[in-house]
């Protein structure tokens, strides 16, 4: 693919501050401040900063997006109800929910796909992204995961949660390829260079997860 | 306390199982397992909760689960419905991460409240460990953090989430020492995250921890048992 404009690639990024676990607010604040200058699709930040960067970040015209049941979605789905409806409160514009990949790898699709449907009731009007951890499953496993996805009404995918799990072009080229445009897709886990990123829209996605969105844009560290 | 034989061991030893994408089969035979070998505990995933109580039933096993795991960046009374959903599933011992980041930011009265907060839904007989992610901190952190915890009723701290694609470092008997040295003597110390063969499991219970957490009890009781063995073996030939 060509070039594509810093403000287009821009638009498709949530950023996130990754790196070292548990940054404090002062390190937030000062990321907050590093992104100000761009307008991103979305920061994305863990669930007890979402009312903080609602308060400091919003205001710059930016949503907020943050994780439930996140990295391992093992919660059960009483608690990811609860984590939600308080990262609703708190003024979470997108929400990232991962799937109960356990129920999935067991067989109890049941369990997944209602789940998913009642999570996606509860947000209402809000963005909502279904992690369905592509990285680990294959091929024909990750487009039944997908399908699930898509039946409980969720059209909006997020390949993986990071923390090692890595996307690969094939993984967004083989959910284009099945399912059109009826779905739109977030590339996330492993994105951390703007040749990951153009690889990335090149095999179709629309969002490009990162910790990295400087060094994405092709701009920084 | 040093165990003496493999019984004491894995009375003092929570079999753990917190993976990603570990199906009910496979979850099925860790637990039954740990029932045979008589750990005091397995911990494992809120979703698991319930199904693992079912076979634990009527044994001496129990059931621990983990709460804001494992990056523990939930606000409290997340942290508090995650509990009490879990122990009305069944779960006997509750592992809570705490806000991390409140501990590098020297906020000791938010962990106090996360961890009282959780602590008023136990029940009678049910434990709360509190997970301290020493490898993220500062020793003076990780004191303020262990002390802000045991203030909150944490009735264990617990070192490391153990969580490997954090990239962190094991826990280590410097870490239990640590901890020993500033909390109240009814405060149990759980060593977690590295600790993964029986010289370190020995270590760490010499430095003063009381529980393991650990996805190799069963390398350990046999490591145990075979450094046992050894003495005797040449006690006999002799």
């Amino acid at each position: 693919m060509a070039g594509i404009a810093t403000s287009e690639l821009a638009a498709m990024i949530d950023a996130s501050i990754g790196g070292r676990p548990a940054a404090t607010l002062a390190e937030m604040s000062e990321f907050y401040r590093k992104l100000a200058p761009y307008r991103f699709a979305a920061v994305e930040v863990e669930p007890h900063y979402v009312r903080s960067a609602v308060e400091h970040y919003r205001p710059l015209g930016q949503p907020i997006a943050t994780v439930i049941s996140y990295p391992l979605g093992a919660m059960t789905t009483e608690a990811k109800l609860v984590q939600m409806a308080r990262a609703m409160a708190d003024g979470a514009d997108e929400l990232d929910i991962a799937i109960d990949i356990s129920a999935f790898l067991s067989g109890d699709f049941t369990k997944v796909a209602d789940e998913l449907a009642t999570m996606r009731a509860l947000a209402g009007g809000r963005t909502v992204k279904a992690i369905y951890y592509a990285a680990i499953l294959p091929e024909d496993a990750a487009l039944r995961a997908v399908a699930l996805i898509r039946d409980a009404g969720i059209t909006f995918l997020k390949t993986n949660p990071g923390f090692g799990n890595v996307t690969t072009p094939a993984q967004i080229r083989a959910v284009r390829q099945r399912f059109g445009k009826t779905m739109r897709i977030m590339a996330s886990g492993g994105v951390r260079t703007h040749e990951d990123a153009l690889a990335m829209v090149e095999a179709g996605a629309d969002r490009i997860a990162t910790s990295s969105p400087f060094a994405v844009l092709g701009i920084g560290p | 306390m040093m165990p003496e034989n493999e019984r004491q061991l894995a009375a003092l030893i929570d079999q753990t199982e917190l993976g990603l994408a570990v199906t009910r089969s496979d979850l099925e035979a860790f637990v039954a397992r740990a029932v045979e070998k008589r750990f005091a505990a397995v911990c494992i995933l809120p979703n698991m909760v319930a199904f693992a109580r079912r076979i634990t039933a009527g044994t001496q096993t129990r059931v621990a689960t983990v709460v804001s795991f494992p990056l523990g960046a939930d606000v409290a009374e997340v942290k508090r419905a995650e509990a009490r959903d879990a122990l009305e599933r069944g779960a006997d011992e509750i592992d809570m991460v705490i806000d991390v980041a409140s501990a590098r930011m020297g906020d000791a009265a938010a962990i106090t409240r996360e961890v009282r907060l959780v602590r008023e839904v136990l029940p009678e007989g049910a434990l709360l460990k509190t997970i301290i992610e020493m490898p993220l901190l500062t020793a003076e952190q990780a004191v303020a953090a262990a002390r802000a915890a045991e203030e909150g009723g944490a009735h264990f701290v617990k070192t490391s989430t153990g969580f490997k694609p954090l990239g962190i470092r094991g826990t280590n008997a410097e870490d239990v020492r640590l901890l020993r040295s500033v909390l109240r003597p009814e405060t149990a110390i759980k060593a977690a995250g590295g600790v993964s063969s029986w010289p370190l499991v020995a270590a760490a219970l010499a430095a003063g921890a009381t529980r393991i957490g650990t996805s190799s009890g069963l390398a350990i009781l046999a490591q145990f048992a075979a450094a046992n063995a050894a003495p005797a073996a040449a006690t006999s030939r002799a």
